[in-house]
């Protein structure tokens, strides 16, 4: 006998059953408001919707592929600039954010052959000092740190291209179609990939003692 | 005792994620359930792990940017520096030229242009790497010439001299008559000075760094003629 069962808490937040757009319902206003000042030529209303939007998106993705904040806030207003410059042949894609990672990830892999380092993706998050989230008020306990921590350390066990996947996935909270679009692979591809990640990392974080 | 029930990481978490239901199973046993609980913990985990946020104005900044035509809205610490220290050492040797004997015959010259190449849709007006830098240099009668590209103040990525092949594939270099004619695709971001050396005698080696060889090439009694930087984002 099946039921719809979808249980309560995160996992659903990440479900396309739930919300196509693997984001909050505020999302598709805001696209929409984008999408509208496209269609009336007005590309200053509709970048600045982009950033109202995905500023932070963009600027984590940046951050995460650079390390280093700085450099990833000077990337973030180059992919901007860039994408304003490109609105004018913007065509509609399964979401404005996965148009802008592609831009952004250009933009940071530029940078990074600029600067010659090593290019480090989810790894690259272990050196920056903890930042208090103003989401949880300062109250972040130390076991919430050692989680952190240990979840870092669990997703350097992964291959890279896997770190970004589950980054683009559980933390920019890209939908697969999204994915999809940014890496040029099948959906489906993904998920599996996805779902075989899930475990090691679940089976990391059980050694470190931190799974339960 | 028996092993914990593994349904769950083998069936549902594929299920979950392509958006389908799970059967009753998953919401009954209790490893399954237990199982779940910690995923949902982890994905939270990982929804928090990357944080912070751009600092404050970086809209308004990049809505400057805009305004202004300009590719980065602030500039980093280090290009500041790079470029400062391009427009110092140009300056200096401006300077030298006009104070120092000239070397050779006439005014050598040489020329930048940028060529854009594969223009596509996300791409803009700036310059970005894979775009072509053409060089033209006159010699003016300099028995010596060199034309170099520095990286950032830091690095030689292209030399064009007499009967000279410039190393990289995506390079070419020319001597016709008095003219050096050469080219070069940027290689990645950032600020590429060309410069022209034209001397009487055996030019001095580079050094990969533009102040270091410029202090040299002067002292060898070379003449250094700057084109503009070209700087790629």
């Amino acid at each position: 006998m099946f039921v719809e069962f979808r249980s309560p808490g995160y996992w659903n937040r990440y479900s396309l059953v739930v919300d196509p757009s693997g984001r909050d319902g505020d999302a598709g206003r805001s696209d929409e408001e984008f999408r509208r000042a496209l269609v009336a030529g007005d590309f200053r209303a509709a970048v600045a919707s982009l950033m109202r939007r995905h500023g932070t998106g963009v600027y984590r993705f940046c951050l995460h592929l650079l390390g280093d904040r700085a450099t990833a806030e000077d990337v973030l207003q180059l992919v901007f600039v860039q994408a304003f410059e490109a609105l004018p042949s913007y065509e509609a894609r399964a979401s404005a954010l996965a148009w802008l990672l592609g831009i952004a990830r250009h933009r940071c892999m530029d940078t990074l052959k600029g600067q010659r380092h090593r290019l480090r993706v989810v790894s690259s998050d272990a050196s920056l000092p903890e930042v208090p989230d103003p989401a949880e008020g300062g109250d972040t306990t130390v076991s919430q740190r050692e989680r952190q921590k240990a979840l870092r350390e669990c997703l350097e066990e992964l291959s890279s291209a896997v770190r970004e996947l589950v980054y683009l996935r559980f933390s920019a909270e890209l939908s697969y179609d999204e994915i999809a679009e940014l890496s040029g692979e099948q959906a489906g591809t993904l998920r599996v990939r996805i779902s075989r990640a899930l475990p090691v990392l679940r089976e990391c974080l059980e050694r470190k003692g931190m799974a339960a | 005792m028996s092993e914990p029930c593994q349904r769950f990481e083998k069936e549902a978490i594929e299920k979950l994620e392509a958006g389908e239901p799970l059967d009753e199973h998953f919401s009954t046993c209790p490893d399954c359930v237990k199982r779940h609980a910690q995923y949902r913990r982890m994905l939270e985990g990982l929804r928090t792990l990357h944080r912070g946020e751009p600092r404050a104005g970086w809209e308004q900044r990049t809505m400057e940017a805009i305004a202004s035509g300009r590719r980065q809205a602030r500039p980093s610490r280090r290009s500041v520096l790079v470029a400062g220290t391009a427009g110092l050492l140009a300056a200096a040797a401006l300077v030298f030229l006009v104070v120092r004997q000239q070397p050779v015959a006439g005014h050598p010259t040489l020329a930048a242009v940028v060529h854009h190449r594969g223009a596509g849709q996300l791409r803009g007006e700036g310059v970005q790497p894979g775009d072509v830098i053409e060089l033209t240099a006159d010699r003016a009668g300099a028995a010596r010439a060199e034309i170099r590209v520095y990286r950032n103040d830091s690095e030689v990525v292209f030399r064009c001299a007499d009967g000279s092949r410039p190393s990289g594939t995506e390079q070419t270099c020319k001597d016709r008559d008095q003219r050096l004619v050469g080219s070069l695709v940027i290689p990645s971001i950032g600020v590429f000075q060309p410069i022209l050396v034209t001397s009487a005698r055996q030019i001095p080696e580079p050094t990969w760094s533009l102040k270091d060889d410029s202090a040299r090439l002067i002292e060898s009694g070379a003449a250094v003629t700057l084109a503009p930087s070209v700087r790629a984002y």
